[in-house]
């Protein structure tokens, strides 16, 4: 039998049937799982935001425009729950920015960095020290593919925040991947 | 400044040449820099490598299957919502109550004291109603009072204060009560994680 599409799925979950939602928590609980695993770094408190993601998502159900595609939508609220999560949490509390340049400029390159699963941690740990707006700018411009203006209304912050948060969280990543690597 | 020393300068057009949103002549002019310029290659070939690696960063796998604990969630959510709408509502008729039993008595003292008659002016329509209000729950409590507690008896107790500051206390609180409990019952009414 074919998979029904998001959009039946949306339907019938808006008219109360919880097991069309879970069949569409089970079909993305993966990406969103992964958008909140680059923004937070931590496997465990990803998890968490995943779940709080599904349950916002099923709650803003009323708002969502069911002729747009589902995942996008989702994905940007796990985005900004995220941010609102790092906020609120000390421990995600990061250096300021200038002081975070700094850091990340002067770290020595392990011998062992030249393999590709250190590389691959290499970059997650880069992102993961970001500031949270530099890591939703690079959340949503690379791994959700939108363009500055889509982004700067999920975030709802200015196209010109958009393009410098973009410029200085790159110039930091490539410093931090070029000294590792 | 040449126009090649203003590309050199201006890192952000390597980055919106990547983004694919650099306009067509400031394009053209930046690809000629960089195959002239080792510093902005050397940029170029750093900022391209961190594009290829973001692109080719492989997601990583859910250990569980979180399905299951949102479903659960959402059901305790829609059965609690009734319920939590239910108690919010018996909170704010017991602050009414409160605020209508004690607003005869705070506006009095309080236009006496402070002269705010202009102030509260408006206010008179809803003093007359709550004066209405209090008659009626106090021939209430008259009526309870003579069919169960008339029988009762209690100590005397000497309230440390009374009048005004009394009437503000309970106001007060009633109102912290109110907001207290409204604030812990959003969370059970919005939404929650239970692992």
């Amino acid at each position: 039998m074919e998979n029904p599409s998001d959009r039946s799925l949306v339907l019938r979950t808006k008219r109360g049937e919880l097991e069309a939602y879970g069949d569409l928590v089970r079909r993305y609980q993966g990406l969103v799982f992964n958008v909140c695993y680059r923004m937070l770094g931590d496997p465990h408190d990803a998890e968490d935001l995943t779940q709080e993601t599904f349950i916002r998502v099923h709650s803003h159900l009323d708002s969502y425009d069911c002729d747009r595609p589902f995942i996008p939508w989702a994905r940007r609220i796990a985005v900004n729950l995220c941010l609102n999560y790092i906020n609120r949490n000390r421990r995600y509390v990061l250096p300021l920015d200038d002081e975070f340049e700094r850091v990340v400029s002067n770290e020595q390159s392990p011998e062992r960095a030249q393999e590709d699963h250190e590389r691959k941690t290499s970059l997650r740990q880069a992102i993961g020290m970001l500031p949270a707006h530099y890591r939703a700018v690079i959340e949503l411009r690379h791994f959700q593919e939108l363009s500055y203006s889509e982004i700067s209304k999920a975030l709802k912050i200015p196209i010109s925040d958009v393009k410098s948060h973009l410029f200085r969280a790159r110039k930091s990543l490539a410093q931090r991947i070029s000294t590792d690597v | 400044m040449s126009e090649d020393r203003k590309a050199h300068h201006d890192e952000w057009s390597l980055q919106e040449y990547l983004d694919g949103v650099l306009a067509d002549e400031d394009r053209e002019r930046l690809v000629l820099h960089i195959a002239q310029c080792d510093d902005c290659a050397a940029e170029y070939t750093s900022l391209k490598y961190l594009y290829s690696e973001m692109e080719r960063l492989p997601d990583e796998p859910l250990a569980h299957d979180i399905s299951a604990r949102v479903i659960h969630s959402l059901r305790l959510k829609e059965d609690r919502k009734p319920y939590m709408y239910r108690v919010l509502m018996a909170q704010l008729a017991v602050a009414i109550i409160v605020f209508a039993a004690i607003w005869p008595r705070i506006s009095l003292e309080l236009v006496n004291r402070y002269s705010l008659v202009q102030l509260l002016e408006p206010l008179r329509k809803f003093e007359d109603l709550s004066a209405q209000g209090i008659l009626f729950v106090r021939e209430f409590l008259n009526w309870i009072h003579i069919q169960w507690i008339a029988t009762l008896s209690m100590p005397a107790i000497d309230w440390p204060i009374t009048g005004l500051p009394l009437a503000l206390a309970v106001g007060g609180m009633t109102l912290l009560w109110l907001l207290g409990n409204g604030l812990l019952l959003r969370e059970p009414v919005n939404g929650h994680i239970h692992r």
